[in-house]
């Protein structure tokens, strides 16, 4: 944008005023008090605790105990421990597991296949499909996780049943499995509603000339379409991954369970924090969870910058 | 970036056969079909429980069409001394956070929106990102410590708190949005006429803004509804639990599930969010996500 | 009521480039004053600046005598009416002329009758006042946003391009509104149009403005009749005035190897081999199908109709020379024709800087001793 003052031959509507926000826009007092609310609010809620995560990762504070009243800085000696501890290793793998097949593979996929397939499709059945994908986000986390159990239950779950009575233990054979299709199932809306909106700004004019010279569905899709929408993708991933390292919700199902099949890191950090409250150790957890988080988003950042 | 169709022999590219099209065509359309009709089974069958079961005097966990059609699973709900009760206090919490977030997000976007400071777009971006990791697990033990010091376990305020902090982020960022569409010469005409910024802020930006702040309420609404981790962690007693602890409680306690309980009930849960989002669909389309797009 | 006065009014956006350039003004009380100039010349700058929405790097504005350079918009008594009229959306008509009325905390009857009483000297009355912005018309909305500025009682009104969002029928109807209206109400109006022929009809006087300074400060008719430079020269007037490199050559102007008179006034200014630019408006070209002394003679190239007149333009050597002749008189293509610009009208530009040679310099606005910048 150019410093110039914006002085219209053919004037457009209100085209008079400079780009740089004159002091008339909003003084600099004002600006502070309406701004104060929120970073008060933000700023003791949100960054502090996500700050002191780091703090308190390198004390032995317990919330009994002498370690309550003194707590004392142990050092680095809760992450070493923690690297250490094949539970947190095992809690680790797990959860990258889920982040891979529900997030990744399954939200993302599925939610591309569908915008993809609604791309052309218009009418009450689309509807209808769009409307159960969103549904299916809506209800609330407690309630789907009681549904899942429901159609997942060994003698009477729908899914058995439909299956002609095959009493497969979905839950205890094939915990981690079950909880990716769930998770999947509940944040497949986000994915389809987001690369709809992507798919709308790939020009009709592109998919056009790709077809009359003779390409696929699937060479358009691959060679056109995916470069087009890379930052979406991008953004969907990292938006998602981050969700799911950091869901709670399988622990309304499985509790991590059975034998810490399901033990992904929020529920590994519930348990040593706020069951056996070692609050030193769990914020340890946490904070390595969170330096995970950011390694995410870094990678994110430089793939999306790589871009443009 | 557009290839030619490679031929399917050597020596002259030729058009695929007439045949060969129309097997391909046909092949796709079944493909379409299959695949269309598998998801809308895989989306479905999950939810048919909560559409039989708390019809059902006699439910079982098979979504199977009730064998003992009734009603009276809902009046029974009344005997149970915490399930509508922690339907109210879903409601309290939700609109108690609601309240909060706006009324903290509002001036907020619109101070950011006016005034440029260097690498603002940057700082608003970073503190969403914060918030979708931070909200809740990460920060499960802080919070936790925070709240118990501050004296606020086992209150709502400190509830509503956490949930307000972790939510105007994204609140600021959507409403951001709309109040960047507002003419400047709105509010300089305006302030040429005397107004201070407050009263600018309530006589013209935020009517303006209005679809916006639908939607963040919306937003905030559905978010603390569904909230487990927060109230799970932060309340103790009981009668003050919102309806996503109680919930999890039916199913989790000892002895056999109640099944009409928890069928009934959860299906009270759900329909409010779900009636709010297609209503909000419908007005203004959802289209906060657009906000967020890399 | 109040007059308003600038002194060596500066601005400097970042970046470097200076929107306003050691300005001075003084508007009269009550006057009609018209800021014109092509984009980028600084005039909306000067308007946002007056009203307090840009602050000046140097100099000074005073509104009725008093200092309100370090003021904010809301304690200078100015009412400004922008080109989109900003008319709030979701109040109503009523609401929105009374809107200035609520920012001063007047109750909600006297906001009614004042909407009421205001609307009616502007045709807005009955169910209008209770109608949305939107739902009006173009020059409805304007209308309104005028009963809003005169609702505040401000002592000066400033006007940001205000009929330009209107078709050119509806333009001219407004204008005549806007110049009556002004007169009965007379309060002092600042006016910025880059439309030459809207500041001529309706203006007092009027700045014609270039790169942040006033080029000429005169009465419309004078910057018509006699501007000051080549630039007032080719900016005013609905036909480009003729601009012709000439020499001085046995006392007498000599334009593309052709001899004429040389005006009286400006006899004493101009010595023989001196190089000019005179400027002559078509209107003021009488044309001849038979020869007329000390005049230029050339073919017809193109002929263009303008309602009552004709635009002819003839070649006169390698020049090109306009002149507006009658319907009964206009001659063909191709036709040799003789042209004779009236004395009285014909100026004279040096080729260097384009000021006007002869006449007595006309009111120039930068002042010579130009105030540093603050940066």
């Amino acid at each position: 944008m150019s410093p110039r003052a914006a002085e219209p031959t053919s004037p457009p509507r209100g085209a008079s005023t400079p780009p740089e926000a004159s002091a008339a826009a909003l003084p600099t007092r004002g600006a502070v008090a309406f701004l104060t609310p929120a970073l008060l609010l933000i700023g003791v809620f949100l960054v502090f605790p996500a700050l002191w995560t780091l703090y308190l990762g390198i004390t032995d504070y317990r919330l009994t105990g002498i370690q309550a009243a003194y707590p004392q800085v142990i050092g680095l000696d809760n992450f070493t421990s923690a690297l250490g501890d094949p539970a947190f290793a095992n809690s680790l793998w797990v959860t990258v597991l889920y982040v891979l097949g529900s997030a990744v593979i399954g939200q993302m996929g599925l939610g591309f296949a569908l915008a993809w397939t609604f791309r052309r499709w218009h009418g009450p059945a689309r509807s209808a499909l769009e409307v159960l994908v969103i549904t299916a986000w809506i209800i609330p986390s407690s309630v789907v996780a009681f549904l899942w159990i429901a159609f997942l239950d060994t003698h009477n779950g729908t899914l058995n049943v439909a299956l002609g009575n095959a009493n497969i233990p979905w839950l205890f054979s094939w915990p981690l499995l079950s909880i990716i299709v769930f998770n999947t199932w509940r944040g497949t809306a986000f994915s389809m509603l987001l690369f709809g909106g992507a798919l709308n700004t790939v020009p009709p004019s592109y998919l056009e000339t790709a077809r009359l010279a003779g390409a696929s569905s699937w060479q358009q899709l691959r060679d056109i379409v995916l470069p087009s929408i890379r930052g979406h993708i991008l953004t969907n991933l990292l938006l998602i991954s981050l969700w799911t390292f950091n869901d709670f919700s399988p622990y309304l199902i499985t509790a991590g369970g059975p034998n810490f099949a399901t033990d992904t890191l929020p529920i590994y950090i519930f348990r040593n924090a706020l069951v056996n409250f070692q609050l030193g150790y769990g914020a340890a957890i946490s904070a390595i969870l969170l330096l995970i988080n950011l390694g995410i988003a870094l990678i994110y950042l430089r793939l999306l910058r790589a871009r443009s | 970036m557009v290839r030619d169709h490679p031929a399917p022999t050597p020596g002259p590219t030729q058009e695929p056969s007439e045949s060969a099209l129309l097997v391909r065509r046909f092949l796709s359309r079944i493909g379409f079909y299959v695949f269309v009709v598998i998801v809308s089974a895989f989306f479905a069958l999950p939810m048919l429980w909560l559409v039989f079961a708390p019809f059902d005097a006699h439910p079982t966990l098979a979504a199977t069409p009730p064998s003992s059609p009734t009603l009276a699973n809902f009046p029974d709900l009344l005997k149970d001394p915490y399930a509508l009760p922690s339907l109210v206090n879903s409601v309290v919490l939700a609109a108690a956070t609601m309240v909060l977030v706006v009324a903290a997000a509002a001036p907020a976007a619109y101070a950011l929106s006016r005034v440029r400071i260097p690498g603002r777009d940057l700082l608003l971006y970073v503190l969403l990102l914060f918030s979708s990791v931070v909200t809740g697990t990460a920060a499960m033990v802080p919070l936790f410590l925070l709240v118990f010091d501050l004296g606020l376990i086992n209150t709502y305020i400190g509830v509503v708190l956490v949930l307000a902090g972790g939510l105007t982020p994204a609140g600021i960022f959507i409403l951001k949005d709309f109040v960047d569409s507002m003419p400047k010469s709105y509010e300089e005409s305006a302030r040429v006429f005397g107004a201070g910024s407050f009263q600018i802020l309530r006589d013209i930006v935020l009517p303006y803004a209005r679809p916006g702040l639908a939607v963040i309420a919306v937003w905030v609404v559905v978010n603390v509804w569904s909230n487990f981790l927060i109230p799970f962690i932060l309340l103790r007693d009981p009668g003050m639990l919102p309806a996503a602890v109680v919930v999890y409680n039916f199913y989790t306690e000892g002895g056999q599930a109640n099944l009409r309980l928890i069928s009934s009930f959860g299906l009270l849960y759900s329909i409010p969010v779900v009636v709010m989002y297609l209503f909000v669909n419908r007005r203004y389309g959802f289209r906060f996500y657009g906000g967020i797009k890399g | 009521m109040a007059d308003l006065e600038i002194r060596g009014l500066t601005k400097i956006f970042p970046g470097g480039m200076r929107a306003l350039d050691g300005l001075d003004l003084q508007i009269k009380d009550g006057e009609f004053f018209a800021l014109l100039g092509p984009s980028g010349c600084g005039k909306t700058t000067l308007l946002r600046s007056i009203a307090g929405l840009e602050t000046p790097n140097s100099g000074q504005i005073l509104i009725g005598g008093r200092d309100v350079t370090r003021l904010p918009p809301a304690a200078r008594d100015v009412a400004m009416v922008f080109q989109d009229y900003a008319l709030y959306p979701h109040m109503t008509v009523a609401d929105n002329i009374a809107y200035p009325l609520k920012v001063r905390r007047v109750g909600r009857k006297e906001r009614r009758e004042t909407a009421e009483s205001v609307g009616r000297s502007l045709q807005i009355q009955g169910a209008m006042l209770d109608r949305r912005p939107g739902q009006l018309s173009g020059g409805q909305q304007q209308r309104v946003a005028l009963a809003r500025a005169i609702a505040y009682r401000p002592h000066v009104f400033l006007f940001d391009e205000p009929l330009s969002n209107l078709d050119a029928r509806l333009r001219l109807e407004a204008r005549t509104f806007l110049k009556q209206l002004q007169r009965e109400l007379g309060v002092t109006t600042v006016y910025v149009t880059h439309d030459q022929a809207e500041a001529l009809a309706l203006a007092d006087r009027m700045a014609v403005m270039d790169q942040g300074r006033i080029r000429q400060l005169d009465t419309p008719s004078n910057c018509f009749l006699r501007p000051a430079n080549t630039f007032v020269a080719a900016f005013i007037g609905s036909t480009p005035m003729n601009l012709l490199p000439a020499t001085v050559q046995d006392g007498k102007f000599e334009v593309a190897g052709q001899k004429v008179m040389i005006p009286e006034t400006i006899r004493a200014q101009v010595s023989a081999g001196d190089t000019v630019i005179l400027g002559v408006r078509p209107e003021y070209v009488s044309v001849s199908p038979t020869e007329l002394p000390d005049s230029l003679t050339g073919t017809v190239r193109v002929l263009e109709n303008l309602g009552v007149d004709s635009l002819v333009t003839i070649v006169v050597g390698d020049l090109r020379v306009q002149a507006t002749v009658p319907e009964e008189r206009v001659p063909a293509v191709g036709d040799r024709i003789w042209l004779a610009p009236d004395q009285r009208r014909l100026l004279a530009y040096r080729q260097d800087d384009g000021e006007q040679v002869g006449a007595p310099t006309v009111a120039q606005s930068d002042a010579p001793a130009r105030v540093p910048s603050a940066e």
